[in-house]
């Protein structure tokens, strides 16, 4: 009887953890452990409850095992051949690019699974003469460019180091949920003496277990940081042989300082002026000390700004550069694979904003969208404006989604083609919190009815004669190919250990080299306003839909759709194995706020404002700043709350994010 | 603590449900209920989620009310301290699950027998830690060996956890800390003694 | 009504053996002529019979019932199992001889304290360190609803077959009220005790009438103790065999439904109201 046998493969989800992990599957092919690898010296031998949940998910129920075509009758699908189902979405793709061209036809690609393989589905698209697709990021867009346009580049020390810090600043950012590797490194750090402060109009399991939590004002970060920073130059808590000799601008910006007294800061984030002196003076005091700001500080329009006014904080204080210090944001270090090998582009794909799907669905011209490709996405869900999106992919010729499972985005399809699972293709994934490049192991072959995406883009060339020599026939070596000039032989070490392909040290700029245009740390940054028409100076502005915005007299409660530690945005919550261990449903509201409106713990809300509603269960928590509002994102099954209804397709003011925490609503007792 | 048990840092513990899940795939429990519970102390009036959260499974007690009760003898406690059920001698007569004041055994309806936490006696005999404190992300749930001497500051009995029936479980928690948590815990701690 | 579905086959069990029990038991002692007693010893044997057999309906593993005897010396569940087993076989050693003719005398006071013993066990099988609401009184009420229900039958048939008119002879009616009394007076210590103590929501879904103590607990009171004492007093009949039967029925059905929280659950909800 052959033994089990144990596989190294990784976690290709959207999430800062990228666990690796060890697979044992039994002779009958049944997964009978997953572990976390303890090669990865950031996950270090643990994956989470989402990670164990793979065990149910690769034979889950509802998973879809075979092509699926909307019925005759309009209401439901019914199972269709491979041939059959490309045949008919080949023609018609065929025949919606001969009306309108090759720009018609929408390719969306989310972020449900990563991989080097996904850039495949350009192998087809350019052939096909081109597409319509996305640019711009509903995550963390904003984030990045200001820590490029401040640092020269998104890169920070090895997770491990934060156990070094002795103040840990976590601002917009929730890792007890979001990254709980980051969050045992920061309890091992605080067990050690480390004071954690936390920034957070919410009360969450971070805040819970921190020494320190500010409520601000959604939106307002900027001012708070330019804040911060105010008290801390006025107490001489500055570094100033740092400041000589690795800042760019400084004096500008000390001036600028000058307008946010902290008294101002106060009173634009709702927050005490010594609450924010006593944080500005722990910070600066505490050696070493680190700042983790999570995509939470960046999800409104005047994004950038914000996270450029915090980014500058720790080189404010010198501690760039350091262990236990910098400025964690994303960490692109293992982003070093080569671009793929792809036949050109026969003129430049056209693309709009990720967060405007819905609108440019309806207004698009010259030509319009008639077709719609979507895989590794839910965007009728998570989107901005998720049922107008929904209800535009009903009324094109084509929409064909690949995924896992039934979401909302699949039920307005014409074809929904199953998708495969992590364990059922081999690929390379990179991270955005550690440094190291992962082997993603075929552990299974896929289900007899499933295909991985880049064999039925293939597919989808030969059935038009295109050239497929651009698909791998012998994955390892394709991919082989990507490794960085000089790495090749690390395609064999891969499979049986995470690698840190950068070069980097763990320390992130030690040598004090920023790849900015000074060589400085950019605290005046002409880009800024030569690319995205921002000021050079980190400056706060209120946001368009903020607070203070006339819209606030109508609805005047800002809401928040944050994520949970149940969930990969709408993946996993099908999952019984998840759903019996989840958090509720419920709108997150403030005594007095809920007082003013009837509204009592566990009673029927309806949250609305001029672009949509839901309903759903209120619970009344003081722990929720006043005039904040929260739902959990990522909902996505019946009954849930459709949260993206009522969120605009506002963009970042750099880089194309989307502006999902600049949302204004009023809730009335159901 | 004499037996083999868990400690459980309430202050490490978010409630995630790792714990829960690793036990199910370890012991094949795919559409059965759970050995594993997370149960969240929530109080009403309170700021943010739960005050503390409990991972609880078997606590492998002293004198295991479900042991002293069971007429077929299916229970046993080993030399470690942990107590294994038999599955063969079952009749599925279900009194340890009114005998055991904790709620720990289950009733399998399509096996007609009770089943609950071995403490991963088949790990512990390799060597291993138990799987769901191997799984645990933040290293909330530890696994306390036999005879091992009670960390300073962990304490046996915190509010939301008794033991009416005099088992003496093999459970031991360390308090929650923080400025949100502690004053709160105090005064949970101080209201349950009255 | 829908109930936990476990407990149904533990509310006919119990409703079957106390009653029969109760009745074997009561005949053993109290009814001298054999040609009288046999047939309640015999009614009350396969009235517990019958319980044992429905009990086996509340097994996962009904084949390996015989295994229960593992349990001597340390589980209550195994003695009272033992207990029925003693009890049946000596009412059934008691018929035979009285089938056969021989006397019975020997048998009468080891079928009655077999009786008695194991009416109390099944109080002992629920009086659990953790459960409030199963010990106390509680603990005994099988014991005196069984020997009330005995009294109640026996007098109710004994009254029909002696054709008496109305009335009983003194003695038997002041031992059957005697019986009633201590029933009453246990079941209501029982419900004091009941009152002190914080029960759990209806373990029933929907909460049916006998998760309604007062509603329950009157009823109980009533059925098998006030009507069956009025009609020894004023005129047994067997219909009051019946309305006592429903009373132990309503009695049973109550027991399980009436329990204070007994889980970790149900203490972190206590604890969770302590801070408002």
């Amino acid at each position: 009887m052959p033994a089990p046998r144990t596989i190294r493969t990784v976690c290709p989800r959207n999430c800062y953890c990228t666990c690796g992990m060890l697979v044992t599957v039994d002779e009958s092919g049944r997964i009978i452990r997953i572990d976390g690898d303890p090669l990865n010296p950031a996950t270090d031998g643990r994956v989470c409850l989402k990670g164990l949940s793979y065990a149910r998910r690769q034979t889950a129920p509802d998973r879809l095992l075979t092509p699926l075509r909307r019925s005759r009758s309009g209401s439901g699908f019914e199972p269709v051949e491979w041939e059959d189902a490309l045949s008919d979405i080949a023609a018609r793709l065929d025949a919606v690019r001969a009306t309108y061209g090759p720009s018609s036809v929408l390719y969306y690609e989310g972020s449900g699974s990563h991989g080097a393989l996904g850039g495949l589905a350009m192998a087809f698209w350019h052939q096909f003469g081109g597409c319509t697709t996305t640019h711009g990021d509903l995550c963390w867009p904003a984030g990045l460019e200001a820590t490029r346009l401040t640092y020269g580049a998104n890169l920070h020390n090895h997770p491990r180091l934060t156990r070094e810090s002795r103040f840990i600043l976590v601002w917009g950012h929730n890792p007890a949920e979001t990254n709980i590797h980051q969050w045992r490194l920061m309890l091992d750090a605080q067990e050690r003496g480390a004071v954690i402060a936390v920034i957070d109009p919410r009360s969450t399991d971070t805040t819970d277990a921190a020494d320190i939590h500010l409520q601000p004002r959604p939106g307002t970060d900027a001012a708070l940081a330019l804040g911060i920073a105010n008290v801390i130059v006025e107490a001489g808590l500055h570094d100033e042989a740092f400041l000589r000799m690795h800042a760019q601008g400084f004096e500008a910006y000390r001036a600028r300082l000058a307008d946010y007294a902290v008294e101002r800061a106060a009173d634009i984030t709702g927050l005490p002026p010594e609450a924010i002196r006593q944080l500005a003076l722990a910070y600066a005091r505490a050696k070493p000390a680190l700042l983790v700001a999570g995509f939470g500080l960046q999800r409104h329009s005047r994004a950038g700004q914000a996270m450029r006014a915090a980014a500058l904080l720790p080189a404010l204080t010198g501690n760039v550069g350091v262990a236990g210090g910098g400025w964690q944001y994303a960490n692109l270090a293992s982003h070093c694979l080569r671009e793929l090998p792809l036949p050109p582009a026969p003129r430049p794909v056209r693309t709009f904003p990720v967060s405007q799907v819905a609108r440019h669905l309806e207004t698009l011209d010259g030509p319009p969208v008639r077709a719609a490709w979507i895989e590794r996405g839910n965007p009728g869900s998570q989107n901005p404006a998720a049922p107008r999106i929904r209800r535009a992919l009903r009324a094109l010729d084509l929409v064909v989604v690949v995924d896992q499972f039934m979401t909302p985005t699949a039920e307005c399809a014409d074809y929904v083609l199953p998708a495969k699972t992590l364990f059922e293709e081999e690929d390379l994934v990179t991270a955005y919190w550690h440094p190291y490049v992962q082997w993603r192991a075929r552990v299974f072959d896929p289900p007899a009815g499933v295909k991985p995406e880049s064999e039925i883009w293939r597919l989808l060339c030969e059935r038009f004669g295109f050239d497929t020599r651009w698909f791998p026939t012998d994955r390892k070596a394709w991919l082989r190919d990507l490794l960085p000039e000089g790495q090749a032989h690390a395609i064999d070490r891969l499979p049986h250990e995470p690698l840190d392909l950068s070069g980097n040290g763990d320390i992130a700029f030690a040598s004090r080299h920023f790849p900015t245009a000074s060589g400085r740390v950019a605290f005046e940054a002409p880009d800024a306003t030569a690319r995205w028409g921002a000021a050079a100076l980190p400056e706060y502005v209120p946001l368009d839909e903020g607070h203070a915005a006339p819209l606030a007299s109508r609805f005047p409660l800002q809401l928040l759709s944050c994520k949970t530690r149940d969930r990969i945005h709408s993946q996993f919550g099908n999952l019984d194995w998840v759903r019996a261990v989840e958090r509720p449903h419920v709108l997150d509201i403030h005594p007095d706020d809920a007082a003013a409106r009837g509204i009592v713990d566990g009673g029927r809300v309806v949250v609305w404002n001029e672009r949509g509603r839901l309903e759903l269960a209120a619970r009344v928590t003081p722990g929720i700043r006043p005039g904040v509002v929260h739902v959990l994102e990522g909902w996505c099954h019946d009954g849930d709350p459709d949260v993206n209804a009522l969120v605009g397709e506002g963009r970042t003011d750099m880089n194309d994010g989307a502006t999902f925490y600049e949302c204004l609503v009023e809730v009335q007792r159901r | 603590m004499t037996g083999a048990g868990f400690r459980l840092d309430l202050h490490r513990c978010v409630g995630c449900g790792a714990c829960v899940l690793a036990c199910r795939i370890e012991n094949g429990r795919v559409e059965s209920a759970a050995w594993r519970r997370i149960l969240p102390l929530n109080l009403r009036r309170r700021a943010g989620g739960p005050a503390y959260t409990f991972s609880v499974a078997c606590h492998h007690c002293e004198n295991p009310a479900c042991l002293n009760g069971c007429p077929s003898r299916a229970y046993a406690r080993r030399p470690d301290g942990v107590v294994v059920h038999d599955e063969h001698r079952c009749l599925g007569c279900r009194y340890c699950e009114m005998t055991c004041p904790f709620g720990t055994p289950v009733f399998d309806g399509d096996r007609g027998v009770v089943s609950k936490c071995p403490l991963c006696a088949h790990r512990l005999d390799a060597g291993l830690a138990p799987a769901c404190v191997a799984a645990c992300p933040t290293g909330a749930l530890q696994f306390a060996e036999a005879g091992s001497a009670r960390p300073p500051g962990d304490t046996a009995g915190v509010p939301g956890f008794a033991d009416p029936a005099g088992c003496r479980p093999n459970l031991t928690f360390t308090p929650p800390r923080g400025q949100v948590r502690s004053p709160l815990f105090e005064r949970l701690v101080e209201r349950n003694r009255r | 009504m829908r109930r936990h579905h476990h407990d149904q086959p533990l509310v006919e069990f119990t409703s079957l053996a106390i009653g029969g029990a109760g009745l074997a038991g009561v005949a053993a002692a109290a009814v001298p002529d054999v040609t009288m007693a046999w047939p309640f010893v015999a009614t009350g044997a396969g009235l517990l019979a019958a319980g044992v057999l429905r009990s086996l309906g509340h097994l996962g593993r009904r084949t390996r019932a015989p295994q229960a005897w593992r349990g001597m010396g340390r589980s209550p569940l195994t003695h009272e199992i033992l207990l029925a087993m003693l009890l049946l076989g000596s009412c059934g050693l008691m018929l035979a001889l009285a089938a056969t003719g021989r006397p019975t005398g020997l048998l009468r006071a080891p079928t009655a304290v077999l009786a008695a013993a194991f009416l109390v066990s099944i109080g002992f099988v629920y009086r659990l360190p953790g459960q409030p609401a199963w010990r106390g009184a509680a603990a005994w009420t099988p014991l005196t609803a069984g020997l009330a229900f005995g009294a109640i039958a026996i007098t109710s048939f004994a009254a029909t077959s002696l054709r008496l008119p109305m009335a009983l002879p003194p003695v038997p009616r002041t031992i059957a009220l005697g019986a009633v009394a201590l029933d009453t007076l246990t079941f209501l210590l029982r419900c004091v005790a009941l009152r002190r103590i914080r029960l759990a929501a209806a373990r029933i879904d929907p909460p049916d009438w006998f998760a309604h103590p007062i509603a329950a607990l009157a009823t109980r009171v009533v059925l098998l103790d006030v009507v069956p004492a009025a009609s020894i007093m004023l005129g047994p009949a067997p219909l009051f065999v019946f309305v006592a039967a429903l009373g132990l029925w309503v009695d049973r059905s109550s027991f399980y439904a009436l329990t204070a929280p007994h889980s970790t659950e149900a203490e972190i909800a206590r604890v969770e109201l302590l801070i408002e």
